[in-house]
């Protein structure tokens, strides 16, 4: 498990420098004016990625005289990461189907019931409120209407 | 300064202060403060909304409840931010990065008392700066072009070597990503779409709202959340939250010559159209962490990460009025909306607003100075409500947390593609804060570098044109300086704490 943990933040760096190469490689298409900048960056960022691999890597191996050895990582909790992951990805699917009045009040619901572990009561009364405050501020307050989901359009 | 001014000033103060208009900056920012405490809201929402009630009003009661909308609702955005990590505006972004350490470090009071100080203060030297400049300010905003913008981001851009933590080239990839997020879409010169993969909601670039909320209020769930710490602060009872609002508001007359030195900066900063608040603040904090002598705390919770922006951010609201008095161009969203209502009441901005209107103009900006004192001193009689949520079960706020986070980033366009968005940078900024990649650098890369693009083709342009000569310009020498100075002094402050350590 100790040696998996410096490979996932590898995977972070690897990925900046994809990010990175693809921007270069989009660039190209770009005329010289509307590139120049960018490619300057950009070339830059990845050369600088570069020299931040080879730092960690001589870190690892204690290469690198004189500097401090990075501390262990902590165990990661790979499973809560995924799912808060997962959480997050259930506000933005309800918010997005069910729009901004009625999508976060499901998911403060399902999250106090299945997080939480909060009493039904305090679960639904909750949620209740929270739609009836947004709907307060939206379309009383404002007078505009909030988003509205793709769900009731398509029922309708 | 002339007579003429000075009356103006006695004039505009008398009518703030008089009734029944001193109801009108109370009023004002009342509702300031609650349109900015509430999600997906803004100053600037509560302006457009106010426009068209207020058309039949005279232009006085107009200028009095624009000039309380437009300083009442900064502060409000800076207890959000110290508290849950979300910014209530753009400009209170910087405000979280020592903040919000300092409510997990028990220090919640402390960190809302500076900030309510310096924000105050913050507010009253930038109004005293914009008297004292009210006579050369037209020709001051004259003299900017786009070398002294270029020169402007540059300088800000070197800041960044102070902010990236332990990993100076970690930083610096951070503020390269940064530059390269404000890349995408439309190019400002050939109008060719760049780095867009394709997708139509990329054509515009980026948003920094939703890159913010991504990468700071998402960011910080996905950590709560994996932590398992069952409060915000991981205490458990109010009594338990250390922190003192007379010592936060100590720190800033401890730290008076950053205090002072940030409203400097926040009121030039905010005197430059089109640059906007967030920066302010982030130049600010950059300069404190640059000039510290010890800055290893910057970011994990000093509370000269608190004052310093706070009093810029606070600071540029009296700045950003000059060019929008003088010129007619506006600052940033807030001041644009404020022209709006200007121009519908028959006030031309220009040479006539500064001869004609002045004891207006100075109406509007006592009751600006009003509001900023008013939203401190309330918001210190809210610090214990909300500071209390703070000892809230993690459970019971992270949906609540989620959902102001939500409505602020799908309402601020009215896109949902922007909730997608801030969902990405969340975890974006989860991971660069689990493997120690600073996030302050790429969020300032980020704001900057429209002004830095922009200017440096307007630049090349003009020079090829030969309409102008880059070094000659003096404002663009004392900023080449400043920059030259942001590169030299780390290293200069660095050996120099090495030959301390030898000495010892």
């Amino acid at each position: 498990m100790k040696l998996q943990r410096p490979k996932l933040r590898n995977v972070f760096s690897l990925t900046l420098a994809v990010f990175t190469a693809w921007m270069l490689f989009d660039s190209l298409s770009l005329s010289r004016v509307a590139a120049m900048l960018p490619q300057v960056i950009i070339a830059a960022t990845l050369l600088l990625i570069g020299v931040q691999w080879v730092l960690d890597l001589g870190k690892r191996r204690g290469i690198v005289s004189g500097t401090e050895q990075s501390p262990p990582d902590q165990q990661a909790p790979q499973l809560r990461f995924l799912l808060s992951l997962l959480w997050i990805a259930l506000l933005s699917c309800c918010t997005w189907l069910l729009g901004l009045v009625f999508g976060p009040a499901l998911f403060s619901f399902v999250f106090l019931r299945g997080f939480a572990s909060e009493s039904w009561l305090l679960s639904i009364a909750y949620s209740v409120i929270l739609a009836l405050v947004i709907s307060f501020i939206f379309v009383f307050l404002l007078n505009t209407s909030p988003y509205e989901g793709v769900l009731p359009g398509m029922m309708l | 300064m002339d007579s003429e001014v000075l009356t103006a000033a006695y004039e505009g103060f008398g009518l703030v202060f008089s009734w029944p208009y001193i109801l009108y900056p109370i009023a004002g920012t009342l509702l300031a403060m609650l349109f900015s405490a509430a999600p997906g809201l803004n100053s600037s929402s509560l302006m457009a909304l106010a426009i068209p009630l207020t058309y039949a009003w005279e232009p006085l009661p107009v200028m009095l409840i624009f000039g309380a909308f437009l300083g009442g609702a900064t502060f409000m955005g800076s207890i959000t931010a110290i508290l849950f990590n979300i910014p209530g505006k753009a400009s209170n972004a910087v405000t979280l990065l020592d903040g919000y350490p300092m409510t997990q470090m028990g220090r919640a009071k402390t960190a809302i008392g500076s900030a309510a100080a310096a924000s105050a203060l913050g507010s009253t030297v930038g109004i005293l700066i914009l008297i004292a400049l009210i006579p050369f300010m037209r020709v001051a905003a004259i003299a900017l072009g786009p070398a002294e913008y270029l020169m402007l981001a540059i300088w800000g851009l070197t800041t960044l070597a102070a902010l990236s933590g332990n990993s100076l080239v970690k930083g610096l990839v951070a503020a390269g990503i940064g530059l390269q997020l404000a890349f995408i879409g439309y190019d400002p010169r050939t109008a060719e779409l760049r780095f867009t993969a394709g997708m139509d909601y990329l054509s515009d670039g980026l948003s920094l709202v939703p890159v913010l909320l991504g990468l700071f209020a998402l960011a910080e769930v996905i950590d709560l959340m994996v932590s398992g710490r069952s409060t915000l602060s991981g205490r458990q009872h109010q009594s338990e939250l250390s922190g003192d609002v007379r010592e936060g508001i100590g720190a800033v007359f401890k730290n008076f010559f950053l205090f002072i030195r940030s409203s400097a900066i926040g009121t030039v900063i905010g005197a430059i159209p089109g640059i906007g608040g967030s920066v302010a603040g982030f130049i600010a904090y950059g300069h404190a962490s640059q000039s510290a002598r010890d800055n290893s705390e910057f970011g994990k919770g000093d509370i000269r990460g608190v004052i310093a922006p706070e009093a810029a951010n606070d600071a540029k609201d009296g700045g950003a009025l000059i060019p929008t008095l003088a010129l007619g161009i506006p600052g940033g969203s807030g001041t644009a909306l404020f022209l709006g209502a200007m121009m519908l009441h028959g006030l031309t901005p220009g040479r006539e607003m500064l001869t004609d209107n002045l004891t207006l103009v100075f109406a509007l900006l006592w009751s600006l100075f009003l509001s900023n004192w008013i939203t401190s001193l309330l918001g210190l009689t809210l610090v214990n409500p909300m500071a209390r949520i703070s000892t809230i079960r993690t459970g019971r706020l992270l949906p609540a947390i989620l959902v102001m986070a939500a409505i602020g980033a799908v309402q601020y366009r009215g896109l949902i593609s922007d909730l997608f968005c801030a969902v990405v940078f969340g975890v974006i900024g989860y991971l660069m804060k689990r493997y120690d990649w600073p996030r302050i650098p790429l969020v300032i890369a980020f704001a900057l570098a429209p002004l830095l693009e922009i200017n440096l083709h307007l630049t090349l342009r003009l020079q090829e044109l030969d309409r102008i000569d880059f070094f000659s310009r003096p404002v663009v020498l004392l900023l080449l300086a400043l920059t030259i100075i942001n590169l030299i002094l780390p290293a200069f402050l660095g050996r120099l704490r090495a030959i301390r350590r030898l000495k010892k």
